[in-house]
C-alpha cells in the first residue's frame, strides 16, 4: 500500500485543518513581530555605540558580532562547530571548548524580546529570562538546541517547565546541581561529580573523544581570555573604558570563537589605552566620563538593555566597575592547576566555578564584599550603585546585608530597582540625582 | 529685596515658594497640568503682583521636582531630594535628622546628617501604593475630600484593615469594604495605616522624632497613624507642601 505523500489523491486530502493554518500564521506574526522589536533594539544600541566619542576601528569587530545573524543555526554555520545553550555561567567554559563545542548563553536583555514573550508567565517573573522567552519567539531554534541547566536561582532552575510554554519543539535539558554550600567538602565532591557528568554529557553530544589534553588546550585559551578582559578592567579602573562598551564587548564573547574574540579584546585595550591621562587620586577624566566615580553590582545587565548605564552617563556617574556576571565576572578568576590529569583538571575548574562564583545564590557569601572593596581601593570609586531587577529575589535578598556591609565600611549605597521599561527613568533619575549629591 | 524663587515642578501640583533673607514671604500651588513651564511662570506671575514686586525684577530661580527640566530657564536645577533635605533642615531649624516626604507620585525616607545635608535616602519604585495619588484615589472613591480625612478617621467605628500594598488592590478592598457598609471613618483609618505601614517599612528603625513632609502631612490622621506604627513623635513643618520648593530657594547662592 502506498504511503500517503505519495498518494496525489491522498496530498489533496492532507491540507491542514483550519485551526492549524490559523496558529501556523499566527505564528509567523508573532515572530515577525518579535524580530521587528528585538532588531529595532539591538540596532539603536549599536547605533548609540558607534557614534560615541571616541569610537575606533579595534572596537568595530565587536559592533560587527552584535550586528550579525545570532540564530544558532547562523552561529554554527559561520563557526563551524555545534552550538549548546547554557544558562548561567556556572558550569566550567572550558569544557564546551575542550569539544570544539560553542556555548551560547542564554538570557535576554531586550525589552522588546520581553514584550513578545508567550502570554501565561508569571507578573513578577525575572526579567532576563522573560526576554529570553520572547527570544525564543523571534528564534524557535533556540528553544530546539541542547540547554545546559546549572541549578543556580529558581527561576533557572524552573525554567524547563516555563520554555515548554514557547511556539516550539524544545531540545534535551541537562540539569547541573549546584550545592549551594560553599564551605563544606561533601558539596565539593558533588559539585565535582556533576562537573564530570557534565563533561561526558557534552562528549555526548559532541560525538568526539577528548581527555587531559583538549581540556589543557582549552584552559590555556580561556586563560588567555581572561588576561584580555582583565587588561579591560585594569583600563576600567582608571575611567577608559565606557561602561556601555564594556557589557556590550563581555557579551560578545558568546559569537564567536574565544581567540578571535581575545584577539579583538586585546586591540581594544590597546584602542582604549591610548585615551585620555588620568588623574587617579582625584576623579576619572577618561572617555567613561569625568564624574563620580561608582562601582555596580547587582543582577545582570544584559545587552541591548543599557538604560541604567544610559542614565548614569547622562547625570555624570562614571562606573569605574562592576561585578556582574554580565561583565567583568564573566570569565571568572585564574584557574589554579596542582594536578594536569584529567580528573585534576576537572577538579580545578570545578573549584574556579564553585568557590569563585559570587552569585547570591549560594548560603554563604560573605566574600562578595572582598572584590567590592578591592576595587574602592584600588579607584576613585564614591559609592556602590545596586542594579536590581524585579523579580530577581536573591540579589533582592543580597542588597539587604551588602548594603549594610558597605555603610559599615563607609561606602555610599544607593538600591536601584527597575525593569527592562523606560517608564521609571524618572524615577531612577530622581534616585541617582540625590545619591550624586550625597558623594 | 533680595528676592529668590524656589519651583517645584511636581506630578501633582506645582509648587512655588518666594524666599528673602532665608524668610518665605510668598508660596503659591497650581495643579500639574501639559505645558507645566507656563503653569509655573503664571503662578509666579500672579506671586510678584501679590508682593508688588516692581516690574522688571526678574529673580533668581531654581527649579526642582519630577519637571524640573520642563522650566527651560532656570538658574539652578536640583534633585528634590537635596532640596527637601535643605528645606526641612531651615524650618526644623537645624532639628530634622529623618523625614519621610509623601509626594504626588512617590514617598522617600530621607535621613539628614548634622550640618542638613542629604545623608541618605530610600524611595519606593513606580509605584502608587502609599503615595499621594493614593490618597487622591481613595477620596474620589469616598467621594469624600480630602480635608476631611482627619476629622473622619476620629470617628468611632469597627477597625478594619487594607492589607494591599498595591494601589489598584487596595482600592478594590476600599469598594469592598463600602460594599459591605462600612463607615468612611474606619476606612479612612485603615488607608492611613497602610500608608503609615508602607512609610516604616521604608525608614526601618527611627531614632528620635521623625518629620513627615508633602502635601499629605496636612493630614493630621496620617501623622497619628505614623506616630502610631513607628511607636515615636512625628512632626510636622508649617506648609509641609512647600519644603522642596524652599529648599530649592535656599539653595541659590546669595
Amino acid at each position: 500500500m502506498e504511503s500517503p505523500p505519495n498518494n496525489p489523491d491522498c496530498q489533496a486530502k492532507l491540507i491542514p485543518a483550519p485551526g492549524r493554518e490559523a496558529s501556523a500564521l499566527r505564528a509567523e506574526r508573532l515572530r515577525a513581530r518579535a524580530r521587528e522589536r528585538i532588531d529595532l533594539e539591538i540596532n539603536n544600541e549599536l547605533a548609540l555605540l558607534a557614534g560615541r566619542e571616541g569610537h575606533g576601528p579595534a572596537l568595530e569587530y565587536f559592533l560587527n558580532l552584535l550586528g550579525q545573524d545570532l540564530s544558532p543555526a547562523a552561529l554554527a554555520e559561520r563557526l563551524g562547530r555545534k552550538v549548546v545553550g547554557l544558562m548561567c555561567l556556572q558550569v566550567p567554559l572550558e569544557l564546551f571548548l575542550a569539544l570544539d563545542l560553542q556555548p551560547l548563553r542564554l538570557y535576554g536583555g531586550a525589552l522588546g524580546a520581553a514584550k513578545s514573550a508567550p502570554p501565561g508567565l508569571p507578573a513578577l517573573m525575572c526579567p532576563l529570562l522573560r526576554s529570553l522567552m520572547g527570544e525564543m519567539v523571534k528564534e524557535p531554534s533556540l528553544g530546539r538546541l541542547d540547554w545546559v541547566i546549572p541549578t543556580t536561582c529558581d527561576w533557572v532552575s524552573g525554567f524547563e517547565s516555563l520554555r515548554e510554554l514557547s511556539f516550539t519543539d524544545v531540545g534535551s535539558a541537562r540539569f547541573v546541581e549546584l550545592p549551594r554550600r560553599k564551605e563544606n567538602p561533601q558539596a565539593s565532591e558533588r559539585w565535582l561529580s556533576e562537573v564530570a557528568g557534565l563533561w561526558e554529557h557534552l562528549k555526548k553530544i559532541s560525538g568526539r573523544k577528548a581527555g587531559r589534553r583538549e581540556l589543557l588546550a582549552a584552559v590555556a585559551t580561556m586563560e588567555a581570555a581572561r588576561s584580555a578582559l582583565g587588561k579591560l578592567i585594569s583600563l576600567r579602573r582608571k575611567g577608559l573604558v565606557p561602561a556601555a562598551y564594556f557589557f556590550a564587548i563581555a557579551y560578545s564573547f558568546f559569537f564567536d570563537s574565544a581567540q578571535a574574540w581575545t584577539k579583538a579584546v586585546q586591540g581594544a585595550a590597546d584602542h582604549f589605552a591610548a585615551g585620555q591621562a588620568v588623574d587617579q587620586k582625584t576623579a576619572p577624566a577618561g572617555p567613561a566620563g569625568t564624574g563620580p566615580g561608582l562601582f555596580l553590582t547587582g543582577s545582570p545587565i544584559v545587552f541591548p538593555n543599557f538604560k541604567l548605564l544610559h542614565l548614569l552617563e547622562e547625570l555624570n556617574l562614571t562606573v569605574l566597575g562592576e561585578d556582574m556576571c554580565s561583565g567583568e565576572r564573566l570569565l571568572f578568576r585564574h584557574v589554579a592547576i596542582k594536578d594536569t590529569s584529567e580528573v585534576g583538571l576537572l577538579r580545578a575548574l570545578a573549584e574556579t566555578t564553585h568557590d569563585g562564583c559570587l552569585c547570591p545564590v549560594f548560603v554563604e557569601n560573605r566574600r562578595r564584599l572582598g572584590p567590592i572593596m578591592e576595587a574602592v581601593g584600588e579607584a576613585p570609586i564614591k559609592g556602590v550603585a545596586f542594579h536590581l531587577l524585579k523579580g530577581c529575589h536573591p540579589y533582592e535578598m543580597d542588597s539587604l546585608t551588602l548594603e549594610a556591609e558597605l555603610l559599615d565600611n563607609g561606602v555610599r549605597f544607593v538600591r536601584l530597582e527597575t525593569d527592562y521599561t523606560p517608564e521609571d527613568r524618572g524615577n531612577l533619575m530622581t534616585r541617582l540625582e540625590a545619591f550624586k549629591s550625597t558623594l | 529685596m533680595n528676592l529668590k524663587v524656589g519651583l517645584d515642578l511636581g506630578s501633582s501640583a506645582i509648587k512655588a515658594v518666594f524666599v528673602d533673607s532665608g524668610e518665605m514671604v510668598w508660596t503659591g500651588v497650581a495643579v500639574t497640568a501639559p505645558r507645566q513651564e507656563s503653569i509655573a511662570l503664571a503662578l509666579m506671575e500672579s506671586g510678584f503682583r501679590e508682593i508688588g514686586l516692581p516690574a522688571g525684577a526678574k529673580p533668581a530661580v531654581a527649579s526642582t521636582g519630577y519637571g524640573k527640566n520642563l522650566y527651560l530657564t532656570a538658574d539652578l536645577l536640583l534633585d528634590e531630594l537635596t532640596a527637601n533635605a535643605t528645606g526641612l533642615f531651615r524650618l526644623s531649624q537645624g532639628q530634622a535628622r529623618a523625614a519621610v516626604n509623601i509626594g504626588g507620585q512617590d514617598i522617600k525616607v530621607l535621613k539628614l546628617s548634622p550640618d542638613g545635608k542629604l545623608a541618605d535616602f530610600k524611595m519606593n519604585d513606580k509605584c502608587a501604593a502609599g503615595t499621594g495619588r493614593f490618597f487622591e484615589l481613595a477620596a474620589r472613591l469616598l467621594d469624600t475630600p480630602l480635608e476631611q480625612f482627619h476629622e473622619l478617621a476620629r470617628q468611632p467605628g469597627p477597625e478594619v484593615e487594607i492589607n494591599s500594598t498595591c494601589a489598584v488592590f487596595a482600592e478594590s478592598e476600599i469598594v469592598s469594604l463600602l460594599s459591605k457598609g462600612t463607615a468612611l471613618g474606619p476606612i479612612i483609618r485603615a488607608l492611613h495605616a497602610s500608608v503609615a505601614k508602607r512609610a516604616a517599612g521604608l525608614l526601618g528603625r527611627a531614632e528620635g522624632p521623625l518629620w513627615l513632609d508633602g502635601g499629605p502631612a496636612m493630614n493630621g490622621g496620617l501623622v497619628e497613624a505614623l506616630e502610631d506604627e513607628l511607636m515615636t513623635e512625628v512632626k510636622v513643618v508649617p506648609k509641609p507642601q512647600f519644603t522642596v520648593a524652599y529648599g530649592a530657594a535656599l539653595a541659590l547662592a546669595d
